[in-house]
């Protein structure tokens, strides 16, 4: 296994969980969507995945190590096997994009090459012709400021290529993008999914999306697994049963409407019985 | 409700304004009546004996290049230091406090103070106001840096951190990048400032032009100070105009070649290695462990006999008169101020006219207060009013410029669309004007009053009121806990009037 999520569980504040018992698991090659309603706890799941924020308990386990428990530099040597890009793609605005992709560099260079951007004619080779894989070998020199929001993500996937990462995590990667281009990055992932054999674990609220490119669902309602199976096999009840559990956050603050109401009189049994079996 | 709790603000910022101008002796008849001596000094210092010219070069360039060692050196500095500061970062909380309370100490003192301590440390000479300007800057700098690092966006940050970028690394590449250009333009505005500061560290015997204009002063040989001033005035608008245009390649207004970039930071580099040349090394042969431990252990253990001392003469008496002086200087300052802005901003005057006050404030900016120290002391004798008019024509520059700025980004579509409806033009001016200026205005006044704090703690020196006398003379006859206790008193005062302004922008903000 590529990935393994243990009985994951995460609490912000004393009342609120964020994730509980989360555990899944993810093969080499795998494209794996998580999809659920906002506040489901996808994000936070990223983060947990890629070693931003520790778990309170469970384990996550990459490769066969152990992510969860390891500090300082032995949590380094796991992080750098990572991949990550983000919604708000995270990136130095205003720098070039050659620079941005050098960056994925740092991690392997000592301090003072590393902050004076010392970085050697093979790395920069390496970032030019991963910025022409992304499809931008015109823009090497352009500041990133400069480019559409489309253009950024590329950036962003070049400079996670960049790692040469056994797992590439996508946090909403087309949340802030126009349908179009939104579709264009996925078909990027996808083909470096199809060419390199990358594992691609993505959350997204945009379910079609979802739905037309992964291989696999992950159903996150309430920060629980509530459905974990091919993307046939997420039918129209199970999808309701996952986004309906953002209704009943709705009616605890109160403001819900009377549609979203009665999916939560529907469903709210449900959601307390067993995670559906997996295969 | 809200009307008129601004009525009432303004009238308590009125009667606060006449009570400290009371309490400073501020009297306008008594100007009046001996505004010709108000001339008189610099009469005497035209025509400048242009003979001298040649024997000023030398102290000149020793000025300059303390001010430019000391600002490089401190800037760098506070690039390392800001990050410790930021509280986005990887700097945990006492770290963080630690520095920042290190950073708000140094801060509470102007150049000359700084200088003259380390005379005490590093002998007469260069190096000791090299010193002064090095942190002079670098706690001016730290601040406004980890300020800026957290307004910036660390989400590029995180993500280098999350590949496992260690945070040193991922500070340089990520959020340097997006301060750069407000870095580099506010150490612009710092060398200037230095150059300025740097004139008069000669009065402490800290190095540079200072000595000469010192000397000259106490001999009455006006016609060569008037030579000084006149190098001086052409130093600083030399400078102003190289940073002008810095600025402008800094913040990407106008672009040059990679090649240009290159002979430019070349240029930097030597000129700054120049500096570094002319600093010299320090003179430790007057420097006892004996001074040094007894300065230390002064700061430390002050006289809290003084510290608690009341009535007038004692601490609380003295730091009053020196926040009430900065106030009436800063308000003063202002009112001439603004009809200068107004005069020299090319929207609304011809531009030759617009060309000569703007000459005029670098004039006016360019004079060492000392020099308007002894000006004024012989319209108002020694005492808090002849501080309150140096304070007054020390804030003009800052204030003018500030003002100006505010004038040329004015949008006078709103003024059109009034005067298309008929509304006469003192109306126009209150409500299409002067909401547009009034936040610029306020924050500029806010932050002059913030640095007029600190700097008329040197206005003793000349003996211009305030706390600034008795601490010079305590620091010069080696009575280090009462010097630890004046200090104590300023850097109370200084985080005060910062809490206060900080409550203001933030209550202004809301």
């Amino acid at each position: 296994m590529m990935l393994q999520a243990e009985h994951v569980s995460k609490q912000f504040d004393r009342r609120v969980a964020a994730l509980t018992d989360v555990s899944f698991s993810v093969a080499k090659g795998e494209f794996v969507s998580i999809i659920g309603p906002s506040g489901a706890g996808k994000t936070t799941l990223i983060r947990i995945l890629n070693g931003s924020e520790a778990c309170d308990s469970g384990q996550v386990i990459l490769s066969g190590q152990h992510l969860e428990q390891a500090r300082g530099r032995e949590k380094t040597r796991i992080q750098k096997m990572i991949g990550t890009i983000y919604q708000d793609f995270a990136l130095v605005e205003n720098v070039s994009t050659l620079q941005n992709v050098l960056n994925a560099a740092l991690p392997d260079m000592a301090f003072l090459p590393g902050i004076l951007g010392l970085f050697g004619k093979a790395r920069r080779e390496e970032a030019a012709a991963l910025l022409g894989r992304v499809g931008l070998s015109d823009k090497l020199e352009e500041p990133v400021h400069s480019l559409s929001g489309g253009q950024k993500q590329r950036v962003a996937i070049a400079r996670a290529l960049m790692r040469h990462p056994q797992i590439l995590l996508a946090d909403e990667p087309v949340a802030s993008l126009d349908p179009v281009t939104g579709q264009q990055i996925l078909e990027l992932l996808k083909e470096l999914q199809e060419q390199d054999g990358l594992t691609i674990v993505m959350n997204s609220h945009n379910l079609a999306l979802s739905q037309a490119f992964s291989d696999r669902l992950l159903g996150l309602g309430g920060g629980r697994i509530l459905y974990d199976g091919p993307v046939s096999g997420a039918t129209e009840e199970v999808l309701e049963r996952i986004y309906a559990s953002a209704g009943i956050e709705m009616a605890v603050s109160g403001d819900e409407t009377a549609a979203s109401g009665e999916n939560v009189a529907a469903s709210g049994k449900d959601i307390a019985s067993p995670v559906e079996e997996r295969k | 409700m809200k009307r008129k709790k601004t009525a009432l603000l303004w009238l308590l910022l009125l009667l606060l304004f006449i009570l400290a101008g009371r309490f400073t002796g501020c009297s306008l008849p008594l100007f009046w009546a001996r505004r010709s001596h108000a001339a008189d000094i610099f009469l005497r210092m035209i025509p400048p004996d242009w003979s001298y010219f040649p024997r000023i070069l030398t102290p000149l360039w020793a000025t300059v290049q303390m001010s430019v060692a000391g600002t490089v050196l401190g800037t760098f500095l506070a690039l390392l230091a800001a990050p410790l500061c930021a509280a986005n970062l990887f700097s945990p909380r006492p770290v963080r406090m630690v520095f920042r309370i290190l950073i708000q100490v140094l801060r509470s003192f102007p150049t000359l103070i700084l200088a003259l301590a380390a005379t005490f440390l590093f002998g007469l000479g260069c190096f000791a106001g090299t010193i002064a300007i090095l942190i002079y800057t670098f706690a001016i700098m730290t601040r406004l840096c980890y300020e800026d690092i957290e307004n910036a966006s660390v989400r590029p940050y995180q993500a280098l951190c999350a590949m496992g970028t260690p945070p040193g690394r991922a500070y340089f590449r990520a959020i340097l990048p997006e301060i750069a250009s407000s870095y580099l333009s506010n150490a612009l505005y710092l060398l200037e400032t230095n150059v300025r500061h740097s004139a008069i560290l000669g009065y402490v015997g800290a190095g540079g032009i200072g000595l000469l204009l010192n000397e000259k002063i106490s001999w009455k040989e006006y016609n060569r100070v008037g030579m000084i001033l006149l190098a001086l005035f052409l130093a600083v608008c030399l400078i102003e105009l190289l940073s002008s245009r810095l600025v402008l390649l800094v913040k990407g207004e106008r672009q040059i070649s990679r090649t240009g970039k290159r002979i430019l930071i070349g240029a930097f580099l030597i000129l700054f290695l120049l500096s570094l040349a002319a600093v010299g090394k320090p003179d430790f042969s007057r420097t006892s462990f004996q001074t040094v431990r007894s300065m230390f252990s002064g700061l430390f253990w002050p006289d809290w006999s003084f510290f608690l001392q009341g009535g007038s003469g004692g601490l609380a008496w003295l730091l009053l008169e020196t926040v009430c002086i900065a106030f009436v200087g800063t308000v003063l300052g202002a009112v001439i101020s603004l009809p200068l802005a107004i005069l020299g901003t090319g929207r609304l005057m011809p531009a030759p006219a617009a060309l000569f006050f703007r000459l005029l404030t670098v004039a006016v900016r360019s004079i060492p207060f000392l020099i308007y120290g002894i000006i004024f002391i012989r319209i108002s004798g020694p005492g808090a009013f002849t501080g309150v008019l140096t304070m007054a024509a020390c804030s003009i520059g800052l204030l003018t410029k500030r003002f100006t700025e505010a004038i040329d980004s004015l949008d006078f579509r709103p003024w059109q669309a009034l005067s298309a409806m008929g509304v006469s033009p003192l109306l126009r001016i209150r409500y299409a004007v002067l909401p547009q200026l009034l936040p610029a205005l306020g924050s500029a006044l806010l932050y002059r009053f913030d640095v007029n704090t600190r700097e008329a703690s040197v206005l003793g020196i000349v003996g211009a009121g305030g706390i600034g006398a008795p601490l010079v003379f305590a620091m010069n006859h080696f009575h280090w806990r009462q010097a630890g206790a004046i200090t104590l008193g300023l850097i109370l005062l200084v985080w005060l009037v910062d809490l206060l302004s900080a409550w203001i922008r933030g209550g202004k903000r809301r």
